[in-house]
């Protein structure tokens, strides 16, 4: 019967990329242990970080770094806008990638469309990690900067050391008025968001919602309020400041995508496990029905042409 | 404050190390010497609150009247009456440090650093990693094993 012969052959490629999706969850579950360790260990500096830069800005409300001032622009300028975007290098994750794409798109429409009603020019260019990303993006037509690649795999303090450099640079020569970070959040182990925040100038609002949870007032030195000195001045203080900030915000946003992108795919490929065992099953049952009645048409047969003989 | 000043007569602070690859140290401590820009600063409990910039260089620990000596890289530090934070990109004590490691950056670095035709951000990235690795030899050659001052000494003499 052909019928049988289909169904085998639908339940070998079944099995087989079943296989093939264990396999990755396996990967994806080692993988995702390993971020997690790393994510664990950063949290606490990068959080520290924050909090300092809280803090300090809380007591001196005057301070004039350019690291913290805005810039004011008339109308006709420009606006100049770095997005520092991270996605994976692969798909098959789930929607991890799609949403962050989605969220970088929406916000840099958003922002555009708010300019021009402002009187005031946008440009804007996309820094991509992740091919997956990159790819897409260009695609959908948007400016991104086609020399920037960068491994989103395993990240270390250097590399994401590197990026603030450039981040620095660009910033202070003016190529950058505002340079954004888009990456996925982990608020739990199932829950990933994609957040966006602005990385410089210094936004405290944006500071306050990075924190992990409950983190706000830990670990504190200082007490609130209390009167700051800085050693040996302010302005080196928070040179090294914004140093560390941004070197510890870059890492663990870094760090933070990596182990919510492996989570992401862990929960794809189960659920692809999964559903490729339940249709194993039903493939079965249809194989062992389609033999069964193999069989009875065969008997029938057999009976029928037993008692034309007699 | 009244029962801050009070307090503060204490014999110990708790520190705190944080860098982005683990939790270095914490706990209480009688004294901590750490590096900042312009030179050694010595803390002791009940230390008014102030906010310092550290360069790479080598941070003194006093624990329970032990004396333990650290590298510290770039980085700062919040002091507070009870308490110090020390928030920096790495720090190593001299029995972790890979002593060839150490000296082939400082060789590479100083060759940067040398190089003329660089320009001058690199030189000075050049100049920030020989300063690195010249603290962790520094601390190794004061404070290392014997194991790693003799690995030190081969090397010099080769």
């Amino acid at each position: 019967m052909e019928q049988l012969f289909d169904i085998k052959k639908r339940i070998r490629s079944v099995d087989q990329i079943g296989q093939l999706t264990r396999a990755m969850q396996l990967v994806s579950a080692a993988k995702m242990r390993k971020s997690k360790a790393q994510l664990a260990q950063v949290l606490p500096f990068f959080s520290l970080c924050a909090e300092s830069m809280l803090e300090i800005q809380r007591s001196n409300r005057d301070i004039d770094n350019p690291y913290f001032r805005l810039r004011k622009k008339k109308l006709g300028e420009t606006w100049k806008i770095g997005y520092f975007i991270l996605t994976g290098d692969q798909g098959l994750a789930g929607a991890y990638n799609h949403n962050v794409i989605r969220i970088s798109e929406d916000h840099i429409r958003g922002k555009i469309l708010d300019n021009v009603n402002k009187g005031l020019k946008t440009e804007y260019t996309l820094y991509v990690f992740g091919n997956v990303g990159r790819e897409k993006l260009a695609r959908d037509g948007y400016f991104v900067d086609k020399e920037f690649s960068f491994p989103i795999s395993e990240p270390t303090y250097y590399e994401a050391r590197a990026v603030a450099d450039t981040i620095r640079h660009k910033y202070m020569a003016g190529e950058f008025d505002l340079v954004y970070l888009v990456y996925t959040k982990m608020e739990s182990s199932i829950n990933m968001k994609p957040i966006i925040t602005r990385v410089v100038p210094v936004n405290t609002d944006a500071l306050v919602a990075i924190l992990p949870n409950g983190t706000n007032d830990a670990g504190m030195a200082l007490e609130k309020g209390a009167a700051l000195t800085y050693h040996p001045n302010p302005e080196d203080v928070f040179s090294f400041l914004i140093d560390t900030y941004l070197n510890a915000m870059l890492y663990g946003a870094l760090v933070e995508a990596y182990a919510s992108e492996q989570t992401a795919r862990m929960m794809a490929m189960d659920n692809a496990t999964q559903s490729a065992d339940d249709m194993l099953k039903d493939l079965t049952l249809k194989s062992n029905q389609a033999r069964q009645s193999k069989i009875t048409t065969e008997l029938i047969e057999l009976v029928n042409g037993a008692n034309q003989v007699q | 404050m009244s029962e801050g000043i009070e307090k503060s007569t204490a014999k110990t602070m708790m520190l705190e190390v944080v860098t982005p690859y683990h939790h270095f140290f914490e706990g209480k401590v009688e004294a901590v010497v750490l590096s900042a820009l312009d030179g050694e600063l010595g803390i002791l409990p009940g230390h008014a609150p102030v906010v310092v910039a550290l360069t790479p260089g080598i941070t003194h620990v006093t624990v329970n009247g032990k004396h333990r000596y650290a590298v510290m890289m770039e980085g700062f530090a919040e002091i507070g009456p009870f308490m110090t934070v020390v928030v920096c990109n790495a720090a190593e004590w001299p029995e972790n440090i890979d002593v060839e490691r150490a000296q082939a950056a400082y060789e590479r670095a100083i060759n940067r650093y040398r190089d003329e035709t660089q320009n001058p951000q690199e030189r000075i990235y050049a100049r920030n990693s020989m300063r690195r690795a010249k603290m962790r030899l520094q601390l190794v050659a004061d404070h290392g094993t014997e194991e790693q001052m003799k690995k030190l000494r081969d090397m010099h003499t080769v």
